[in-house]
């Protein structure tokens, strides 16, 4: 049977002292992801260290500069539910209320759903062959069941999608990550916080080990009121997207005077195309204008033989929010 | 029959409600021995498709605190090996014997448990136990080349699968318009929520199990045989079970191993399946392929019918998924031919799933009938008009009630069938929206059943029979039933099922019970009414003609009121008498007669696409039922939302993926394998016609559930096509079967 010591951490540096002394601990806060990978035996850690405890991680801080400092412990319904992330950033809210279940979402952590991990069909089966959760074993989902997976960002190691809804709003955002370790604070970029595949699909994240997220910030961006986010999936609810959009949008005019765009599901991580944006800014704000930064997003998508509907799917979704956005702003 | 009835179609709560809703009712797996502790068993499945076990290393077991002990065929002798999966007494899932001997036939199948003090210690143990195999060539994809191909005669009811009338070629020369297409359903579960479970507790020879098990009788006597203990010393207990839809139907491997098991380490044993044990253990509807030919005259007559049904079987169940059967009766057509062919791969085996055959047959066949009203340029319902028919077209009999052309006018009205418009060309908004119908239909069947009835001294009522409440509302039935007989209300009456130490009824299969409870609870309830009348006589009193009423704690008949206190003599406590039927209907060997016995109904389904993404929505089904005297208006209408609802999941969700080259079912759990939630159901609109059936038993009820999921598939196919211009002829149908085509 296999047996794990349970660790409560009273503050930062306990939690990041123990992850220290433990190689083969994690950190738990929800738990919503960790515990279900922990019956399937694809997580087997020696200690899980409890940071329930830790005292002012669960915050949400609206600034006065615009930003939002979201407490890594904050829970998904908190911050779906918080006023100031409903009316500066009504995308991440829109995102996590179409994530998941009520009360997965009461569970669940910003700090966790940045980690969350991927829904492929052979990454939990011990039977199937998956370069994420036995490095070097090899692929079953390349030429298997890939629907769900993704086509960009995949390499000739791994194909899986990423799951997170959230995470697609705050890749739009431009949101930093920060952490805190043994040797003190560090600032991620969000586009630098989750690794694309490549050689080593087991690497997900740039977190060390030892390393504790304490707070997600959502810099300042006064369009993102103008924001939403789009989740197309097999039912109406408690589905892992197809496809999903985050987008903000501001005109000048029928003009795009800035835009940000993000794809869910359809990358390795959460997808933005800065080519995309370059077309939209400064063009008129119409269907051709949209439909060509969606072509421009998906270039180099590189399609499996289940999941090649989704470049086609999130094209017309691309196009479908910038317009609902467009009516919005007038 | 009163038709008056203050009981009989009253929308009357569940009298086990409270318990279901205060989680008071148990479960099997909640069961725990009168003494002591159980042992906690997992199981140890195969990772190969075909094989050899050559050897089990445990070494990693011996070290852990709280293993018991391991099982397998290596252990010998533990279960007597079962010949023939249906000699009379029992039906099994599978014609195999669990631990027979070292065969692999299939992923997931059950190699070995493994028992220790806790289930966590168990499950560490069963995932330490090292298998080694010898694999051999296995047939896994469907169209293998080498897989063998049988076409099977009769299915499980006795009914013919290979049937030919007419002369289906001269009947295609006849025609105008015909319609050959090929139709493929996925491999589903039945994914109760409630996993199978089995505790086994041994005293001396005696066996009493709790199972979750749709048929307690089938189940002792499965479990007796293999034990080698005589039946009458095997208790099978389940008086509550949490869903089975076909997967505890008969009687799987793993409950002859938790008794085998309980017996080797002399202890209680309990084992609950995980819900990936579910996948393999205990059946699945199988992948089919159906090639349908519809051919028809320019008045939309039927000339010609071919439906010919590929699917695919175990090497060790021999479970036929029977799509064509619905098409030999339903439609008045003279010249047919059905066929049923099984490719033998080295899948898990299959087994009925909620309306085995008729379900994904009807998507076939429902489907090709709108694709031809299309052609014709006929209004669908009014195509299925001009095919009804009043003769079953197997046999030539009348059917003992049949009201399907008012089922069609009511649903028609119901959905506002005329608001229905040409194919893509009903838009509102970002939706393309559609309108479709197909016909529903499902056997009446009806099994020998004894009841035992009671009265007591405080006037109450008891009725026992070795049946099972799956989750339908059986309990209130036979409440009502036994109520309505004597004149009182259903709290007057207890009821005990769930048990098969009480006079022997059916496994909950086949929409049956009801009917088949019908039948024993009025000759049950006459044999007690005349014992009373004898006692009331023995005691000087003489009752009238008039109808023997228990009420108040009294007996009444005209004028006459005796305490049933006085009436039972304070040595006995009680009065019992025993009744039933030993008649079979709807099964091949059953009760001679010139009728047949049917339900029948029409679903309608509203859909509203997205016209960019594809995204389905079903805003309103309607569904109008024939299916004889409702007993319960509330439990009834709740089969059919259910129903309604299984038929959403299988038009556009459910689907189990197997990876063709292993054999894995990869995605077997609830988060993965899709079923409709609550945001996907919505308006449900459902009316039962309530004609009672009089010629099937005394309460003229055919029995429900089954017919509502009939059809719904096909039904909401159709309405895609009317929304959209696409027609998809595969399940489920999902956003990208549309996406390319879509008429933006």
């Amino acid at each position: 049977m296999h047996e794990f010591t349970l660790i409560r951490a009273e503050t930062d540096e306990a939690a990041v002292s123990a992850l220290t002394a433990h190689p083969d601990a994690r950190l738990i806060a929800g738990g919503t992801n960790l515990v279900d990978l922990m019956k399937e035996g694809v997580e087997t850690p020696t200690h899980l260290i409890d940071i329930n405890g830790l005292g002012d991680l669960d915050r949400i801080e609206a600034r006065a500069d615009g930003s939002i400092m979201i407490g890594a412990l904050s829970s998904n319904s908190s911050v779906a539910w918080n006023a100031d992330i409903q009316s500066r950033f009504p995308m991440i809210s829109d995102a996590i209320l179409a994530g998941a279940t009520t009360q997965l979402r009461n569970m669940a952590t910003m700090g966790g759903n940045l980690l969350q991990k991927n829904r492929c069909f052979y990454y939990p089966d011990h039977n199937a062959r998956c370069n994420k959760r036995e490095p070097g074993s090899g692929c079953d989902a390349m030429d298997g069941v890939n629907r769900m997976c993704a086509v960009l960002g995949t390499s000739d190691q791994c194909i899986a999608a990423h799951p997170s809804d959230v995470c697609v709003a705050l890749r739009a955002l431009d949101a930093i990550v920060h952490v805190k370790g043994v040797e003190g604070h560090r600032a991620i970029e969000f586009a630098d916080f989750h690794k694309l595949p490549g050689g080593t699909p087991h690497v997900e994240f740039d977190l060390a080990h030892n390393e504790l997220i304490t707070g997600i910030e959502v810099p300042g961006l006064p369009f993102a009121a103008n924001s939403t986010y789009l989740k197309l999936r097999d039912r109406t609810s408690y589905a892992f997207a197809l496809v999903s959009i985050a987008a903000a949008l501001k005109l000048d005019g029928d003009t795009v005077d800035d835009v940000r765009l993000a794809v869910g599901s359809v990358g390795t991580v959460p997808w933005r195309s800065a080519g995309a944006e370059d077309a939209m800014r400064g063009a008129p704000a119409t269907a051709a204008t949209f439909s060509k930064a969606a072509e421009i997003f998906f270039e180099g998508a590189k399609p499996r033989a289940g999941n090649g509907f989704k470049i086609e799917l999130a094209k017309r979704a691309i196009v479908r929010v910038m317009e609902t956005l467009k009516e919005q702003a007038a | 029959m009163n038709v008056n009835s203050t009981v009989i179609g009253k929308p009357i709560s569940r009298v086990d409600g409270r318990l279901k809703t205060t989680g008071a009712a148990r479960y099997a797996a909640d069961h725990r021995p009168v003494e002591g502790r159980p042992l906690h068993a997992v199981l140890v499945k195969s990772s190969i498709a075909s094989g050899r076990i050559t050897g089990f290393d445990l070494s990693a077991l011996q070290s852990m605190s709280g293993f018991v002990r391991f099982v397998s065929h290596l252990d010998g002798a533990l279960i007597r090996t079962i010949k023939n999966p249906v000699d009379g007494a029992f039906a099994a899932g599978e014609e195999y014997t669990p631990f027979e001997n070292d065969r692999v036939h299939f992923v997931g199948q059950h190699i070995g448990l493994v028992v220790a003090q806790t289930l966590e210690v168990a499950e560490a143990a069963a995932k330490a136990v090292v298998v080694d195999y010898e694999t051999s060539a296995a047939r896994i994809e469907f169209a293998d080349p080498t897989a063998e191909v049988r076409q099977p005669d009769l299915y499980n009811t006795g009914e013919e699968l290979q049937v030919s009338r007419g002369h289906v070629e001269a009947g295609l020369v006849e025609a105008v318009e015909i319609v050959k297409a090929t139709y493929t359903t996925p491999i589903e579960h039945h994914n109760p929520i409630e996993p199978s479970a089995t505790l086994a507790v041994w005293d001396g020879d005696h066996l009493t199990i709790y199972d979750a098990t749709q048929g307690s009788v089938n189940d002792k006597n499965y479990v007796a045989f293999g034990m080698s203990v005589d039946p009458k010393n095997v208790r099978v207990l389940n008086p509550f079970i949490g869903g089975g839809f076909g997967c505890k139907g008969f009687t799987w491997p793993h409950t002859l191993i938790a008794a085998a098991a309980a017996r080797a380490v002399e202890q209680p044993v309990l084992l609950v399946l995980s819900r990936k044990d579910m996948y393999t253990s205990c059946g699945h509807r199988p992948y089919t392929e159906q090639e349908v030919t519809l051919a028809a005259d320019a008045d939309g007559v039927l000339t010609a019918t071919r439906h010919r049904t590929q699917s695919y079987r175990s090497l060790v169940g021999d479970h036929v998924e029977p799509c064509g059967m619905t098409t030999a009766m339903l439609y008045q057509c003279d010249n047919l031919e059905v066929t049923h062919s099984v490719r033998v791969l080295n899948r898990p085996s299959g087994t009925p799933l909620r309306s085995p055959g008729e379900a994904p047959g009807t998507f076939a066949l429902e489907s090709a009938m709108d694709e031809l009203a299309e052609k014709l340029g006929m209004d669908p319902v009014d195509l299925r008009r001009r095919n009804h028919t009043d003769i079953d077209q197997r046999n030539g009999r009348k059917w003992s009630s049949k009201h399907l052309l008012e089922c069609y006018d009511r649903g028609a009205e119901k959905i506002g069938w005329g608001r229905r418009k040409a194919p893509g060309q009903w838009r509102d908004g970002n939706d393309l929206v559609g309108l479709g119908m197909a016909t529903a239909c499902y056997p009446g069947y009806r099994m020998p059943t004894q009841t035992r009835l009671t009265l007591d001294r405080d006037g109450t009522l008891h009725v026992g029979v070795a049946v099972q409440d799956i989750g339908t509302g059986l309990y209130t039935v036979l409440a009502q039933m036994v109520a309505e007989r004597f004149g009182t209300s259903p709290e007057n009456v207890r009821v005990l099922i769930g048990d098969s130490d009480l006079p022997p009824g059916p496994l909950a299969g086949g929409s049956m019970t009801t009917a088949s409870v019908a039948a024993a609870v009025d000759d049950g309830c006459r044999a007690l009414s005349e014992k009373l009348r004898a006692r009331l006589v023995d005691m000087g009193h003489t009752p009238g003609n008039e109808p023997l009423v228990i009420d108040g704690g009294a007996l009444r008949s005209g004028p006459l009121s005796v305490p049933a206190a006085e009436v039972i003599p304070t040595d006995v406590h009680e009065i019992v008498a025993e009744g039933g039927s030993d008649d079979t209907y709807g099964f091949t060997g059953g009760v001679e007669t010139d009728k047949s016995f049917y339900s029948f109904g029409a679903i309608f389904a509203e859909v509203r696409i997205d016209r960019d993404f594809g995204i389905i929505r079903v805003p309103k089904m309607t569904g109008v039922f024939d299916v004889g005297r409702v007993i319960n208006a509330k439990t009834a209408r709740s089969q059919m939302l259910g129903g309604m609802t299984f038929g959403i999941g299988m038009a556009l969700m459910e689907e189990t993926f197997i990876d063709d080259k292993t054999g894995r079912f990869v995605n077997p759990s609830l988060g993965e394998y899709y079923v409709p939630v609550n945001a996907d159901v919505n308006e449900f609109d459902v009316e039962m016609l309530d004609i009672p059936d009089y010629d099937f038993n005394p309460f003229g009820a055919r029995g429900l559930g089954e017919i509502s999921n009939v059809g719904a598939s096909a039904a909401i196919a159709n309405a895609v096509y009317n929304a959209t211009g696409i027609r998809v002829r595969h399940l489920p149908i999902r956003l990208d079967d549309l996406l390319e085509d879509l008429p933006r």
